[in-house]
């Protein structure tokens, strides 16, 4: 899905009425290097609604590859991923104070959930999940992942290693997924072994969560307002059920990457009642900061070569 | 028969009507009969149509079923849903697709036995494909007849890159909707049936049912065209046996036509043809007075003016507006005629000019004559009579023409009716009796005094035609000789008298002289005074005797002159007012105030005073004088009567009045009515006296008038 398919996904969600919002007070510009799938736009929207008291029409400005920025400057809010240079920024506008933080998390469906229960997920009991869940059922596969996404490429390879030269092994060729040293071929191997489904090479964020949502996987990586994890009330109801959890990553740790996003003003405008949130800390995840400038130069860089290898199989 | 009048121009006008109108309805019961039979043509050809067309849309129905499930099988989401196990995904995907389209469902069955179906919400999971069976790869489309309905059925492979993943399946209900639409897209309403079933129609409940009997009927007849009737209506019903389902049982497709709708039309083209039917019949109608107006009754009404100008007298008159047709031969025809009649006229004219001055000449001559001229015809009536008979007999008839000799004579005296028959009698003798007639025209009148004789009047053959009466008014030459007999018989008399009057003038001059002497000698109380008195009253009447004598002897001399009568007779009046009262006489004059004479002024009043003065001495006891003047208006005369209610005359003093001398009164001199006879004669007039004893006197006086030039 294009940036600007989203755009125009965006611009219906915000000026359609429906449960996103009841009478908008505005609307609030999204600077981000994300492709932001509807339903995490809604996200935003509701923790944005949540955290000023007001409801807001969100037009999305997605940042290019190439770190070019388009602004829409008619807008007196903007929310602006951390990160990017204030260079960028259009003058006249300034920080507000409030911050929505979004953690990429690895969310369960239902019957997973059920099944998981409250304990920790490893990335063994992970591997051994996904294997029983296709044992139980040849004909579908349990994982799903948008890996035709960049920060989704970026992500695994932020948490499971990126390939470089000499990182793969002989005794890698046998080992299982999740024995891998790297994202792309811990992904290559979920796939060959019928765990990922194949098509997740092909899919984008949007897919990746109608697949999910359809039930179609039980398992797929998702952005989601880092209030979420500790309170699950304030989730949407179409996620009732759904489990979120950190990403397992190798040694019974798991890894919490993390974007945050500031809402600037312009100096002209005033927002009275700015409730300053702070999301609780994930004590047993390890917070990966995400850095605008840094995940775009490893975009530009190294995608590209972790992808192929994804894909031929290169390890 | 009485004959009604009818103008042409209504005629010209029924009959155009009649003929267009006849020739319109001709035209519009021929042109709807052939609407009919082209409309039943039409529709067989209709329904033949439809009957292929159905064919066709059969076969649309197919391909485009058939295309639509190729195309969904090479859906990359299907595909790709499918090879990855994504059925739920598929499942919504399906549903997504299949939305709105108009198909019944749209179903993917996998190699691996899952079926997922757009109207099943759940994932079915079954036998595997049987991926020996090489039919598996083939793309076909069938007819399905399950319990819910029959189905149109395309059934497709479903490959991912290549190789072989399932089959698709997109079926379309063939439900009453579905017909319905058909009938939308084919004018025609439909209905499918298969083996003794109608499955689904758009037709309504009871034509289904009808439809459905037929059905049952005519699976024996095997009919592919026949007529049912739905209500009131009869339809015509196309057959077609479309296809065979994968059971091998025969699906029949109906057509269905309402011929209503058929005969609405024709009934549409028969009333539109009415309408321009009526129009034309309008147009006709306008196009027939317009023709009338300007081809025909103009052109008549120009030929009726025309003969109404040439009536009215003007054969100068041509129409101008000839055209090369019947009417302008008749045109030309009528210019012929009033040129014919015009050099006619002309002609007659000029002898009817030369008879009417031949006429007014003869007219005139017999006009300008003094003598009257009347003609008899033989039948004895008056024929004609000039100017100068009609004047002369005016008193007496108002007219002379067709008057019988009889009527004719019936109002003139005795002795002129001997005359006149005799004349008459005597008329083919040789020689030419003249005779004199005398006739009395009133009372306020002279007597006339004609002359003359008849003729035999002849035509052109000499035969006698008729008499003519020639008489020419000797009046006033009876008048002059009898006044010449007068004048000569007192001219002698006067004479006498003169030479008597002079004789004794002279001694009575001497006598009064002494009688006067004696008088101057006598004293008043004498006793012989008085008879000297007497003496000298007695000479001084005897002189004024004497004077009067002389005066009437003496011829004086005339001042003529016209004069208004009333400038005489009030002096006169004036004159003798006193004496009339004396003698309590009443004095009356009854004249016109414009009466005029031509006289002596001054004599003619010694007349009037004279003849005053002899009533008023005949009155003892009173009474009335009367003077009337009046002039008639053909008379040459004005006539003056002065009449008494005195004593009267008799006959013998009447026959004797105007001699001198002659007095019945004891001091009279004799001579006042000799003077005014000597007076009125001097005028060249007359005088008339008519009296009887104890019924007074009345004198007319007869004065002419002035003779102009």
């Amino acid at each position: 899905m294009n940036s600007m398919s989203l755009l125009l996904i965006c611009l219906i969600i915000a000026f359609c009425p429906g449960p996103l919002h009841g009478t908008s007070d505005g609307s609030v510009g999204l600077l981000s290097r994300i492709d932001f799938a509807p339903a995490l736009l809604e996200m935003i929207s509701r923790e944005l609604e949540r955290t000023t008291g007001r409801h807001f029409s969100l037009i999305f400005q997605p940042v290019e590859a190439s770190g070019s920025v388009t602004f829409n400057d008619s807008t007196p809010l903007m929310l602006i991923e951390k990160g990017i240079p204030e260079t960028m920024l259009p003058e006249g506008f300034e920080k507000t104070g409030l911050t929505i933080n979004l953690v990429w998390v690895l969310a369960a469906g239902r019957d997973v959930t059920q099944v998981l229960g409250s304990q920790t997920l490893t990335l063994e009991k992970f591997a051994a999940l996904l294997a029983e869940l296709r044992q139980n059922d040849p004909q579908r596969f349990p994982w799903f992942e948008p890996l035709l996404s960049k920060n989704t490429m970026r992500n695994f390879c932020l948490l499971y290693g990126e390939k470089a030269p000499k990182t793969s092994t002989k005794r890698h060729r046998t080992a299982m997924f999740h024995q891998q040293p790297h994202a792309a071929a811990m992904l290559y191997r979920a796939i060959e072994a019928e765990l990922l489904n194949p098509l997740s090479v092909e899919a984008d964020l949007g897919l990746a969560m109608e697949v999910f949502a359809a039930g179609d996987a039980d398992f797929v990586s998702y952005w989601i307002p880092q209030s979420y994890l500790a309170n699950a009330a304030l989730r949407p109801a179409y996620l009732a059920g759904v489990s979120f959890t950190p990403f397992p990553i190798s040694g019974n740790r798991t890894m919490l990457p993390r974007m945050t996003l500031n809402l600037w003003k312009s100096k002209e405008q005033k927002i009275d009642a700015i409730i300053s949130a702070t999301d609780p800390d994930q004590q047993d995840a390890a917070i990966v900061e995400l850095d605008f400038l840094s995940e775009t130069a490893w975009i530009n860089s190294s995608y590209t070569a972790n992808y192929d290898a994804l894909i031929v199989g290169d390890l | 028969m009485r004959n009604i009048y009818i103008s042409l121009r209504f005629k010209v006008i029924v009959l155009l009507f009649i003929l267009i109108a006849s020739l319109a309805l001709i035209i519009n019961e021929s042109s709807t009969v052939l609407i009919h039979e082209k409309t039943r043509e039409i529709f067989q050809q209709r329904l033949d149509l439809l009957r292929e067309s159905i064919k066709s849309y059969w076969e649309s129905e197919k391909n485009l079923l058939l295309n639509n499930a190729m195309l969904y099988a090479e859906s990359e989401k299907l595909t790709n849903y499918s090879s990855y196990g994504l059925y739920n995904l598929l499942q919504k995907e399906v549903e997504r697709l299949i939305a709105k389209t108009g198909f019944h469902d749209l179903k993917i069955t996998l190699n691996n036995g899952m079926t997922v179906s757009s109207n099943q919400s759940l994932i079915t999971r079954g036998q595997p494909l049987d991926m020996r069976d090489t039919r598996q790869n083939l793309s076909l489309v069938e007819v399905q007849n399950h319990e819910d309905g029959l189905y149109l059925a395309a059934e497709v492979p479903l490959h991912k890159l290549g190789e072989f993943i399932g089959r698709l399946t997109l079926r379309r209900k063939l439900d009453d909707s579905r017909m319905k639409r058909t009938a939308r897209n084919l004018q025609a309403e439909t209905a499918v049936a298969v083996k003794e079933t109608i499955t689904a129609s758009s037709l309504a409940e009871s034509y289904r049912q009808e439809l459905a009997k037929e059905h049952l009927l005519n699976s024996i007849r095997k009919e592919d065209v026949f007529n049912i009737r739905f209500g009131n209506a009869t339809w015509s019903v196309g057959r077609v046996n479309i296809a065979k389902t994968a059971d091998g049982e025969q699906v029949t497709i109906y057509l269905a036509i309402s011929q209503e709708k058929m005969l609405s039309l024709v009934e549409d083209a028969r009333m539109r043809n009415l309408s321009v039917t009526g129009w034309v019949l309008v147009i006709a109608l306008i196009i027939s007075v317009v023709f009338s107006e300007k081809v025909l009754l103009s052109r008549i009404r120009q030929l009726r003016d025309g003969a109404n100008i040439i009536a009215g007298g003007d054969l100068g008159f041509q129409i101008t507006s000839v055209h090369g047709d019947e009417l302008g031969n008749l045109a030309r025809s009528f210019n012929r005629m009033a040129a014919s009649l015009k050099l006619n006229r002309d002609h007659l004219q000029h002898y009817v000019e030369h008879i009417e001055k031949l006429a007014n000449y003869i007219q005139n001559i017999l006009g300008s004559l003094k003598t009257c001229v009347i003609t008899w015809n033989i039948a004895g009536h008056i024929e004609t009579a000039n100017q100068a008979a009609l004047h002369e007999f005016s008193d007496l008839f108002p007219t002379l023409e067709g008057l019988s000799l009889k009527q004719f004579l019936s109002k003139l005296p005795k002795s002129s009716r001997k005359e006149i028959i005799k004349g008459w009698r005597t008329v083919r003798e040789p020689g030419n009796r003249q005779f004199e007639i005398e006739i009395n025209p009133g009372s306020h009148a002279g007597r006339k005094v004609l002359q003359g004789g008849f003729s035999l009047l002849l035509d052109n053959e000499r035969n006698p035609y008729g008499l003519i009466l020639t008489l020419s008014n000797i009046t006033q030459r009876k008048i002059i000789e009898q006044q010449l007999y007068h004048a000569d018989k007192l001219s002698s008399i006067g004479q006498l008298a003169a030479s008597v009057a002079h004789e004794i003038k002279n001694p009575l001059a001497s006598i009064k002289t002494l009688g006067q002497l004696l008088q101057e000698e006598t004293q008043p109380e004498d006793s012989r005074r008085e008879y000297i008195d007497v003496i000298v009253g007695e000479v001084n009447r005897l002189n004024m005797v004497v004077e009067q004598l002389l005066k009437y002897a003496k011829p004086e001399d005339s001042s003529f002159r016209e004069i208004a009568f009333a400038e005489i007779i009030k002096p006169v009046m004036s004159l003798v007012h006193h004496e009339s009262e004396r003698h309590r006489v009443v004095l009356q004059a009854d004249y016109l105030p414009d009466l005029k004479v031509f006289v002596d002024s001054e004599k003619l009043k010694q007349v009037f005073l004279n003849l005053i003065f002899n009533g008023i001495q005949a009155m003892n006891n009173g009474g009335q004088i009367s003077i009337r003047a009046h002039k008639q208006s053909e008379s040459p005369w004005v006539t003056i009567e002065v009449q008494d209610s005195g004593a009267g005359m008799s006959a013998e003093t009447v026959a004797r009045v105007f001699e001198p001398f002659f007095t019945t009164r004891q001091r009279g001199t004799g001579l006042g009515l000799a003077i005014v006879k000597k007076i009125i004669d001097l005028h060249g007039g007359k005088i008339e006296v008519s009296s009887e004893p104890g019924k007074g006197t009345r004198f007319t006086i007869y004065l002419p008038q002035k003779q102009e030039g």
